[in-house]
């Protein structure tokens, strides 16, 4: 019979943007070919619009204290589970009616209600703890990075790091994204024979196709012949990492190239770029905000550029966006960082990596003018495991023998 | 000096917009290029915006006889410069919520609105001085001047800097000053945006740039340091200053000669003539008595709240004269006729007028900021632009007769005036040098 799984996240995963709804997606799909599998969010409506029957949303108490500090809304959604009545029936109803074997928590802050409700209701799945960073550790950096240091944020950090230690040694396995997080896990308290690593990947390779245009593009009357590509979201990790690594002062770029960013760190920019500074006015003269963008359109812009920039120095997890330009087959200037859990692609052609702001510059310009290297069939079979199904197979592995 | 070897071509875009006098800018671009016009190598050409395209005309378009400036009529400016207030007075905060094209709609109509109020004072006829028909094509040994500024043309810069990526002619820029990115607070709102544009495309495409100044030199050299821009030669020339000696024709003011102070330059704040008020309102109170002071300058930026404070103020109305419109000829009989000439302007790119008024042999007392320090160091006394009292104390020590005439002689001995064919020989051997080092700018 098969295994009866329940996943339970702090988003939903339905037409997936991020990430994080990205990797568990592609594990809700990997789960579906050997077990039964279901999924379950506690999420703050007001952030994502597409959500399905099976997703909770948050009640207004806990919506209210989202919207006071939305940098806790997932520890506040954790809360929601037990403290909020309306939402704690509908777990109650969904252990109850589904019975699982094994309980899966994508993110701690689940187990925050999740915990009690088990005792409460006696019930002992087998529990695992997947995790795409060290949260208590990423919180710090994002504050951190937003100047924020209060003692309210040292007390919730604090909190955190506590719940990550009690689930990570409470669990029958964590699932870290790289070896460094599973290093953590371990200084956490979990076991590491039951550490398992498995990190991003992408689904099967986007169509990337050229645009029918050739040579030179236009922006307005200026001719644009070098494309330079950062895709991303608008998580700090990423707009800190391109504002140390790359700037806002552009002027050592060719005059003909142009950075072009999607997704939104696009949309960030945009919004927070607006000074009378040098810099600000400057920065669009030699950046094209894409804003978030379609598949096919994504398809096209990577078809189109010559290099894929990757310049993120914090954040913890591992990054899609790099597993995503390795299947480009494009230049890549990228830092140390960003190669977290594929550093066995650091051998491959056209990768450059830079771990300071002047070198990361400099690297660009060389990759702008540096012939382009044709992959050998060993590389190309080395790129394929940032497929899901190649990342996922330890993890498959070891939930089947749970 | 070498003459040119490969083929120049010199934009005369500015200047073929002037229909009359030249100044400032349009001097330089008509003073330089009438000595390349000798050469067979050197050809002109226009930017035609409507039909985006460069064309290359005859010298003799630009190549007219002096005449007098007529205002433009007042209705004409009330209306213009409606439209200009407008859109000055939305605030910045709100444009920027603007949808994007909005902002570039609101953009062009004051862009328009600036240009055609200055086409309407230069009083451009109507009929073409040109016909559009030899269109340009460029090619890779070419050298390109641009002479005048490129914010004053914006359209034509991403198409020359277009055909400069697709052929691979030399450009070469000169640049007057940065003062709109320096102290954009005494400019309109819209202008350091159009302006940093403008010359961010400059120094990231042009392969040589050659400054007015000393000054200009290390403002824009510090202007590509702070974007991280790559290095690329900045030579400087020396303006000249051997002017036209027209009619001298009296303006129609209450003035005698040799009883008044003069002070040359667009009535805008950045020339700062709120010290001068402020100086003559300490003398008054200070019961000393000053020579009449004539401000001659067409109307400029952000000084009309000046303008009526002086004009009444019935403690100096008398004392201060302001004075728009003034032909050629009246700033001779001006520059002539006064006792000594003011400059207290707070930044310049050069600073013509003191070099004018050395060239008329009378004293000058200038700002001690930027360029203005470079012209004549040795003749030229100098005050703080912020400093009412220093200036009140040269203003004094200049109306001793002795004190002005001991001055006067040095300067009959020691000034000599620098030629348009200097300024040309200089721009001439920057180009040879350039040409020689065979600097890109990639």
């Amino acid at each position: 019979m098969k295994k009866r799984i329940l996943i339970i996240g702090s988003y939903p995963i339905v037409n997936p943007q991020h990430g994080g709804q990205k990797r568990t997606a592609a594990i809700v799909e990997d789960y579906k070919k050997f077990s039964n599998v279901r999924y379950s969010a506690i999420f703050y409506k007001q952030f994502y619009r597409d959500y399905s029957r099976h997703d909770i949303a948050v009640g207004s108490r806990s919506a209210g204290l989202i919207k006071e500090k939305p940098y806790f809304s997932d520890v506040y959604c954790g809360e929601a589970l037990f403290l909020e009545p309306k939402t704690k029936k509908r777990v109650i109803r969904l252990l109850c009616s589904f019975k699982p074997d094994v309980i899966q928590i994508e993110q701690p802050y689940v187990f925050i209600g999740l915990k009690p409700i088990l005792d409460e209701l006696n019930l002992k799945p087998k529990l695992i703890l997947s995790s795409q960073n060290i949260e208590y550790k990423m919180k710090d950096e994002i504050f951190s990075a937003l100047k924020i240091d209060t003692v309210q944020m040292r007390k919730m950090i604090d909190k955190i790091k506590k719940l990550e230690i009690d689930i990570a040694r409470n669990s029958d396995l964590v699932v870290a994204v790289s070896r460094e997080d599973a290093n953590e896990f371990k200084k956490l308290g979990a076991k590491p024979r039951r550490i398992i690593v498995a990190p991003n990947g992408i689904a099967e390779p986007r169509v990337i196709h050229k645009s029918r245009s050739t040579g030179y593009f236009s922006q307005g009357q200026y001719l644009v012949s070098k494309k330079i590509l950062f895709v991303g979201s608008a998580h700090p990790p990423n707009w800190f990492g391109f504002e140390k690594m790359v700037g806002k002062k552009l002027g050592f770029l060719p005059s003909d190239a142009r950075i072009y960013l999607v997704g939104g760190i696009s949309d960030y920019f945009s919004n927070s770029i607006r000074e009378r500074s040098i810099e600000d006015i400057t920065f669009w003269q030699r950046v094209i905000p894409c804003g978030r963008v379609s598949e096919k359109r994504l398809g096209e812009l990577l078809g189109d550029c010559d290099v894929i920039i990757l310049p993120i120095i914090e954040g913890g997890g591992s990054n899609l966006k790099t597993a995503e330009a390795f299947i480009a087959d494009k230049r890549i200037v990228s830092t140390s960082y960003a190669m977290r859990s594929y550093e066995y692609l650091e051998k491959l052609p056209n990768l450059y990596i830079a771990d300071t702001p002047e070198e990361f510059r400099r690297m660009i310009l060389h990759a702008l003018d540096a012939p382009f290297v044709k992959r050998s069939v060993e590389d190309k079979q080395l790129v394929k495991n940032v497929l899901w199904n190649s990342c996922l197979k330890d993890l498959t592995r070891g939930v089947k023998k749970l | 000096m070498t003459k040119p070897r490969n083929t120049y071509w010199i934009d005369l875009t500015d200047l073929s917009q002037w229909g009359d006098n030249h100044t400032g800018i349009q001097r330089v671009i008509f003073n330089v290029s009438k000595y390349y016009a000798k050469d067979a190598n050197v050809h002109f050409f226009i930017f035609d915006s409507p039909r985006t395209g460069f064309f290359e005309v005859s010298f003799n378009v630009v190549d007219r006889p002096l005449g007098v400036v007529a205002a433009a009529t007042n209705n004409d400016v009330e209306k213009l410069s409606l439209i200009k207030d407008i859109v000055q007075s939305i605030p910045s905060r709100y444009i920027r919520l603007l949808p994007k094209s909005i902002r570039i709609g609101l953009k062009s109509i004051y862009r328009k609105a600036i240009i055609f109020k200055e086409n309407k004072k230069k009083q451009v006829p109507k009929e073409k001085l040109y016909s559009l028909d030899k269109n340009i094509v460029f090619s890779k040994n070419d050298t390109v001047l641009v002479l005048g500024s490129p914010w004053a043309n914006p359209d034509m810069l991403p198409y020359l800097i277009s055909a400069k990526k697709t052929t691979g002619f030399k450009l070469i820029i000169l640049i007057y000053d940065l003062i709109p990115i320096l102290m954009p607070h005494l400019f309109g709102e819209q202008l350091l945006e159009e302006f940093t544009h403008c010359l961010f495309d400059t120094v990231t495409n042009a392969d040589g740039l050659v400054a007015i100044s000393e000054s200009t030199k290390r403002d824009v050299q510090k202007f590509m340091n702070d974007l991280l821009v790559p290095e690329i030669p900045v030579g400087t020339v020396r303006l000249g200053d051997e002017f036209e000696r027209p009619n001298f024709i009296k303006p129609n003011i209450y003035i005698k000669s040799n009883h008044f102070i003069l002070s040359v330059g667009t009535f805008e704040i950045r020339k700062n003539y709120q010290l001068l008020y402020f100086t003559y309102k300490e003398a008054k109170r200070r019961g000393i008595l000053l020579p009449k002071l004539v401000i001659a300058g067409r109307p400029g930026w952000l000084t009309k709240d000046l303008e009526y404070v002086i004009r009444n103020d019935s403690e100096i109305n008398d004392d201060i004269i302001i004075l728009h419109g003034a032909s050629d000829s009246n700033l001779a009989w001006l520059y002539k006729n006064c006792r000594f000439t003011v400059y207290p302007s707070v930044y310049e790119g050069w600073g013509l007028p003191i070099a004018e008024s050395l060239g008329y042999g009378k004293v000058c007392i200038a700002s001690n900021t930027s360029s203005m320090i470079e012209i004549a160091p040795s003749l030229v006394d100098h005050f703080s632009p912020y400093d009412t009292v220093g200036l009140l104390s040269l203003i004094v020590k200049y109306s001793s007769d002795k004190t002005l005439e001991e001055r006067e002689k040095r300067i009959k001995l020691e000034y000599g005036n620098y030629t348009w064919e200097d300024t040309y020989d200089q721009l001439q051997q920057f180009i040879e040098d350039l040409n020689k080092s065979n600097f890109i700018n990639n």
